[in-house]
């Protein structure tokens, strides 16, 4: 299958943008418990999309633009999240070039974390490739039809966990019975409100 | 939403996807699922054992990827979707022996596991209804 040249380029977009996305400083936020900014951060980023989207993108435009824009909104958070990072949490940028030794360390830390989201990445999408490999016509729309909602679900899982994690951080700091107290309500709660959630 | 899939499907893309119905009916459990293995798996980053939660989604991908394949060629996109909840099932058990190998005082998915078997148990009885 040979893709189109505006996707093949909408693709290349959306890769720089992906490049962007550390400069959004959530975990160092999530990590200090300031997650007003990350949720100021999210309001830029989608405020400035849509903002583009309603006020730029007319009949006939580029599909091009629509990746463009994600790039602009992405800068916008960026700019955001440094200037709330150098201001709230005297953040300061680390020198540059970075040493290799440190490059290495902070690898050796990551990588877990990193393969473990492209693992999870790779679970919830696995599916739809080898439909599409396999079955393809109907059957490959009638299920990403069906993920697509399921996947629209799942941001609620992330956005809970999200949310959940620096307190999690803390009590795992403490006593046993710290995160018991914690994680033993939020697992019932989440457990049945999931369960009828899905029946009801 | 595993009774009301076929709806749901018709509301959001039209008629014409009502069919979709059984594969959301089928998919939407991977969701309480992700919900319930998420707790074991961040406590698993929490307590500094990124490797572990690492390992729990590497084998459930894998999982994923196997199951779909032996199944997906001869029953079809349904299946994708069962694999892709079993997947999550495996995610779940194995996030869940990490923590109380690594002994961490954590509730036990046996005291919520019989609950929801029995909601899942019971939407697809009152779907086949």
């Amino acid at each position: 299958m040979v893709l189109p040249v505006s996707v093949g380029v909408l693709l290349v977009i959306y890769g720089l943008g992906c490049r962007l996305m550390p400069l959004q400083l959530q975990w160092l936020f999530q990590g200090r418990g300031k997650m007003e900014w990350v949720a100021a951060a999210s309001v830029v980023r989608y405020g400035v999309f849509a903002g583009l989207i309603f006020l730029v993108l007319g009949a006939g435009a580029s599909l091009l633009s629509i990746g463009v824009f994600e790039c602009v909104s992405l800068v916008a958070s960026s700019v955001m999240g440094i200037v709330v990072a150098r201001s709230d949490l005297r953040a300061k940028l680390a020198a540059l070039p970075p040493r290799l030794s440190e490059l290495g360390a902070h690898l050796r830390c990551a990588w877990p974390i990193g393969m473990s989201q492209v693992c999870w990445a790779a679970l919830w999408y696995v599916s739809t490739v080898l439909v599409g490999l396999w079955v393809a016509g109907e059957s490959l729309g009638q299920f990403t039809a069906s993920h697509r909602i399921v996947m629209a679900l799942h941001t609620l899982v992330y956005m809970y966990f999200y949310n959940l994690l620096p307190a999690v951080c803390r009590s795992a700091a403490g006593p046993g019975k710290q995160m018991q107290s914690l994680l033993g309500p939020s697992l019932a709660l989440t457990s049945s409100a999931g369960g009828w959630g899905r029946f009801s | 939403m595993t009774v009301l899939a076929d709806d749901i499907i018709a509301l959001a893309y039209g008629e014409a996807y009502r069919p979709a119905g059984r594969i959301l009916a089928v998919l939407i459990w991977a969701i309480p699922l992700a919900l319930l293995s998420g707790h074991y798996r961040y406590v698993l980053i929490a307590c500094d054992h990124e490797r572990l939660d690492f390992r729990s989604n590497a084998i459930g991908a894998a999982s994923a990827a196997v199951l779909g394949a032996l199944s997906i060629p001869w029953q079809g996109a349904v299946s994708a979707a069962v694999a892709l909840v079993a997947a999550a099932f495996v995610i779940l058990l194995i996030a869940h022996a990490a923590t109380r190998e690594r002994g961490v005082v954590l509730a036990s998915i046996a005291r919520v596991l019989p609950a929801c078997s029995a909601v899942v148990a019971s939407g697809l009885a009152a779907r086949s209804v």
